[in-house]
């Protein structure tokens, strides 16, 4: 049993370890490639989405505005989730995916043209609340929507220790078919996970800034400029 | 049936086994890491805190010249809201129709439609007072009409409201015959106000206005 507690505890340590900043600088080297990144994107015209971990908040923006904040409650992150370069979102995945309505209607098809014109929208209440986000460099971002149900915080309580012990194994799966694993878990409210779902669209560009304790360690590609 | 140290034992290898799974996991996500300050050093840009605050003040400074200088207009699809921004301050917040996202087919042509409001960003391109309507297709699909070969016979006044301001593409800001829908995702894809707030638009927003949608 004792050694079963030593393993425990060396893998609790494992992380936190690795993760050790190095250097009182790293957060301004961090924050200027974050900048030179944002503005090379608020330059392009095109909308883009920051995920700031360091400030708690996703910030959906087009040429330096912010179109909308979506506070986030709580987040962890596994692996090098980008690295400070901009990724594209590629897709979107849920358990129950919101589907737009179909009509068909032909020329003189009264009846079609009736169910064409009754009242069906997609609208924010048809999105999902928990979902994951499949960038172009492989981090997978899955949301997730916190709520004051007692239910909700024992799920979440679990879904701590469960998450961090799954990953590693994940990770030696992924490495088995040749890929790196990396996912960003973010929770944030049922209003804003449905809205970051609706604006979040195919193609914007993302960039991610990682919280300072695992920014320490940026991989290799990290630019600093300017 | 195994004794209880030997079953001990199996527990134990296999919990090793899996401690060493999860060890090898947590190298595999984070090797290659080298700490930031290394990379910047390798680079060539030892900085003091000082200058790498300073080269920050100056990118943010940089970030925030990209806004734009006058009234612009933020169209929100999710919350149905047009707001008439200049530079942070709300000059006015506004109810909406944006586009519905449904689909609409037409077998016999194989044409397919999507009511989606374009997001992105856009600029006010025309502004009409009196529009008339010119149906495309799709709309005489939706009444079950055949498609009228002359213009003359698209044409339907009344149905945009007093004015439309122009986003370029065919989609318009516009009034609308059904207000109580105002606040709903209904649209064709233009987005639909209210006749105050259409009119205070087209008083107030001139041509070549930046217009965010999201």
């Amino acid at each position: 049993m004792r050694i079963l507690i030593f393993y425990f505890l060396l893998l609790l340590g494992f992380v936190p370890a690795a993760l050790a900043g190095d250097s009182a600088l790293t957060g301004l080297q961090q924050l200027n490639a974050f900048l030179q990144a944002e503005y090379d994107l608020a330059k392009s015209g095109k909308s883009y989405l920051l995920i700031d971990l360091q400030e708690h908040q996703l910030q959906l923006k087009a040429s330096g505005l912010v179109l909308e904040s979506f506070p986030i409650d709580n987040s962890r992150s596994w692996g090098q989730p980008m690295d400070l370069s901009v990724a594209s979102l590629t897709g979107k995945s849920s358990l129950v995916s919101p589907e737009r309505d179909v009509h068909v209607v032909s020329v003189g098809e009264q009846d079609a043209a009736d169910t064409a014109q009754t009242l069906k929208a997609f609208e924010l209440h048809d999105m999902p609340t928990s979902y994951r986000l499949h960038l172009d460099n492989g981090t997978e971002i899955s949301v997730r929507a916190t709520s004051s149900h007692w239910f909700s915080h024992l799920r979440n309580l679990l879904a701590v220790p469960a998450w961090y012990l799954s990953r590693p194994l994940i990770s030696n799966w992924n490495f088995l078919w040749g890929s790196p694993y990396n996912e960003l878990a973010l929770s944030m409210s049922e209003q804003d996970a449905r809205k970051l779902y609706w604006a979040f669209s195919e193609g914007t560009p993302c960039l991610i800034r990682l919280p300072e304790a695992v920014a320490a360690l940026a991989p290799p590609s990290l630019g600093t400029k300017q | 049936m195994q004794n209880p140290p030997t079953l001990r034992k199996s527990l134990l290898c296999c919990a090793a086994l899996l401690i060493l799974f999860e060890l090898y996991g947590s190298y595999l996500a984070y090797r290659g890491s080298i700490p930031a300050a290394a990379v910047a050093s390798a680079a060539g840009l030892v900085r003091s805190a000082e200058q790498w605050q300073a080269a920050n003040d100056r990118l943010m400074k940089k970030i925030a010249g990209q806004k734009p200088k006058d009234a612009y207009l933020v169209i929100d699809t999710a919350s149905n809201r047009v707001t008439l921004r200049q530079g942070d301050t709300v000059v006015r917040d506004m109810l909406a129709s944006c586009g519905s996202g449904n689909v609409l087919e037409d077998p016999a042509s194989g044409r397919r439609w999507i009511f989606d409001t374009p997001r992105g960003q856009h600029r006010i391109q025309t502004k009409v007072a009196n529009p008339l309507w010119i149906k495309p297709d799709w709309a005489f699909l939706e009444e079950g009409k055949p498609i009228p070969a002359s213009t003359s016979q698209r044409a339907e006044p009344g149905a945009m409201g007093d004015y439309a301001l122009g986003l370029g593409n065919g989609y318009f800001i516009h009034g609308t015959l059904y207000k109580r829908m105002l606040g709903r995702n209904v649209s064709h894809g233009c987005v639909r106000l209210g006749d105050e707030d259409l009119a205070h638009l087209y008083r107030n927003v001139p041509i070549g206005t930046r217009v965010f949608i999201f």
